[in-house]
């Protein structure tokens, strides 16, 4: 499925987590690993085990 | 004169009284007993200060903890604790159905609360009947509350389509819009969902008749309520890391004002008569069962990489399923029993275990790719060997020179290859597949628990599939 990370785009495996699709655009993009916090894109923060869906919008850093 | 003026003060005090409303939320709290002692407490000082209060599960109560999950009555742990917290009412969420139906009704049947769920539709055969929608009465305000569970592009919540079988799910949108004639009956509407915050959002859209959403699923910390089109959207994140507290003011059968907050639950103390409960839910000889006998002591990593890269295997039912030696835990293992405890204690990651197909092209490059992010070394494999060469310095790929399938032919870089692997790979391999594949419903350790539980003995000493030289 597709998910955006920081507004990029990631390919991650159907039933990923919101920790997976991190570690999957650190390291497309060859950044060191990012444990969290992750926000969503009301600037809530979301759990890291947070389930994905094709579409789904994550930051690393609050939106707000 | 003075009757005027008393009829108008009553009329002043008439329209200054309101009633308040609390509703205490929470969601995915995935089978998180140790925590229950601490939301006890909580609901115990909540309730002295509302003894009418209603305490509300959005879903996925279950499913995280194997002493919750895997006894002979799945999830039924958990509603105990539930049970003992009076609470009032559940929805579903997607981990609800894990078990399967009739699991599912047994964990319902063992709830001294119902479940409310409009859009989920069983046959009368399943024994799971659940209403849509349930309306208290507390200091005589009227809370409806409807329940939605969210619902996947393959028609089914987020579970294992087995154990959806003989349920039928609806649009919890298309459902939602024939509940709207709730209003008229409620005095405060709450919508009790599994739908995720985004999801959420859109529910409010569409549906501002409702005073609240009590959401879950996508574990989102929502720290004073987000309002949207009128309509004040909760969650409180996962595993009973908080509860959201809701505060309604009804006046003659309109909710005039309404807030929410997050209450921490961690730091407070533990309530002692759930703690006996959760004591009790932990004594189960769970961990203790013996699944094999290890016939010669296992005197290397490879070895039990193999074993559980035979486990993926089996479970996902792949060609070849790779392990990354870096989550092999264990360096060796005696001979003897082998039990539930000792396969968590070789893979405690609970990493998602992914099926995907590829070519042998993209399996060689995945493979190669995996020693440059592994300092532990070169990834065990099971349906294949293979020889490489790896340069000395750390977290560098390495070459592979030669791989073939367990027959013995060689891996073919155009022919396409069913293979296991776990999320982890699947996160941080530099050479990730076209295919991002799919998870399988069970994580790394419950695929070796499924595998060593069907085989009496188990003799992986010296059992090698890869050789790897390094290079200077």
């Amino acid at each position: 499925m597709i998910v955006y990370v920081n507004n990029t785009t990631v390919r991650i495996f159907t039933g990923a987590t919101a920790l997976d699709a991190v570690r999957r655009y650190c390291t497309d993009a060859g950044l060191p690993l990012c444990e969290g916090p992750f926000y969503d894109a009301w600037g809530n923060q979301i759990a890291t085990d947070s389930p994905m869906c094709d579409g789904r919008h994550i930051f690393t850093t609050s939106s707000l | 004169m003075k009757k005027t003026c008393f009829i108008s003060l009553l009329a002043l005090l008439g329209t200054a009284l309101a009633e308040q409303v609390t509703i205490l939320g929470i969601n995915d709290m995935h089978a998180n007993i140790d925590s229950v002692p601490q939301l006890s407490t909580c609901v115990k000082q909540e309730r002295m200060n509302d003894p009418g209060l209603l305490l509300l599960a959005a879903g996925d109560n279950r499913t995280g903890n194997p002493y919750v999950d895997n006894g002979n009555r799945p999830g039924v742990p958990m509603i105990t604790l539930m049970n003992h917290l009076e609470f009032d009412l559940s929805t579903f969420g997607n981990h609800e159905f894990d078990s399967g139906p009739a699991a599912l009704r047994d964990y319902i049947n063992a709830a001294d609360f119902e479940f409310v769920c409009a859009n989920v539709f069983t046959t009368d055969t399943q024994g799971i009947n659940v209403k849509p929608y349930k309306i208290f009465e507390r200091n005589g305000v009227r809370i409806g509350v409807l329940g939605l569970v969210q619902v996947g592009e393959s028609g089914i919540p987020d579970a294992h389509p087995d154990k959806c079988a003989g349920l039928q799910f609806a649009s919890p949108f298309d459902t939602a819009a024939c509940y709207k004639h709730l209003r008229a009956h409620c005095d405060v509407l709450i919508l009790l969902t599994h739908l995720g915050f985004e999801d959420d959002i859109k529910l409010a859209q569409m549906f501002p008749e409702a005073d609240a959403i009590v959401g879950g699923h996508s574990h989102t910390r929502v720290e004073k309520g987000h309002v949207e089109n009128g309509v004040l959207i909760t969650q409180a994140e996962n595993k009973l890391k908080y509860v959201s507290k809701l505060t309604f003011d009804v006046q003659d059968g309109k909710v005039i004002s309404k807030k929410s907050e997050l209450l921490p639950l961690a730091d407070l103390p533990a309530d002692e008569a759930a703690a006996d409960l959760v004591e009790k839910a932990k004594s189960l000889p769970f961990f203790k069962r013996q699944l094999t006998t290890v016939k010669r002591k296992i005197t290397r990593r490879e070895s039990l990489g193999c074993m559980m890269a035979d486990a993926l295997c089996m479970r996902a039912i792949t060609d070849i399923a790779i392990v990354n030696i870096g989550g092999v835990r264990l360096d060796d293992f005696p001979a003897g029993p082998l039990t539930v405890a000792d396969v968590y204690r070789m893979d405690p990651f609970g990493n998602a275990i992914i099926r995907n197909t590829m070519s042998g092209k993209e399996l060689i490059a995945m493979l190669e790719s995996l020693t440059g992010s592994d300092h532990h070394g070169a990834p065990c494999v099971s349906g294949m060997t293979y020889k490489a060469i790896k340069p000395a310095a750390e977290l560098k790929p390495m070459r592979i020179t030669e791989a073939k399938l367990a027959d013995g032919s060689p891996i073919d870089p155009e022919a396409r290859y069913t293979v296991a692997y776990n999320s982890y790979i699947a996160s941080t391999t530099s050479a990730p597949p076209e295919n991002p594949g799919v998870a399988i419903d069970s994580d790394g350790a419950e695929c070796l628990i499924r595998f060593l539980e069907k085989q009496k003995e188990v003799d992986y000493e010296g059992v090698s599939r890869i050789e790897v030289q390094i290079q200077d």
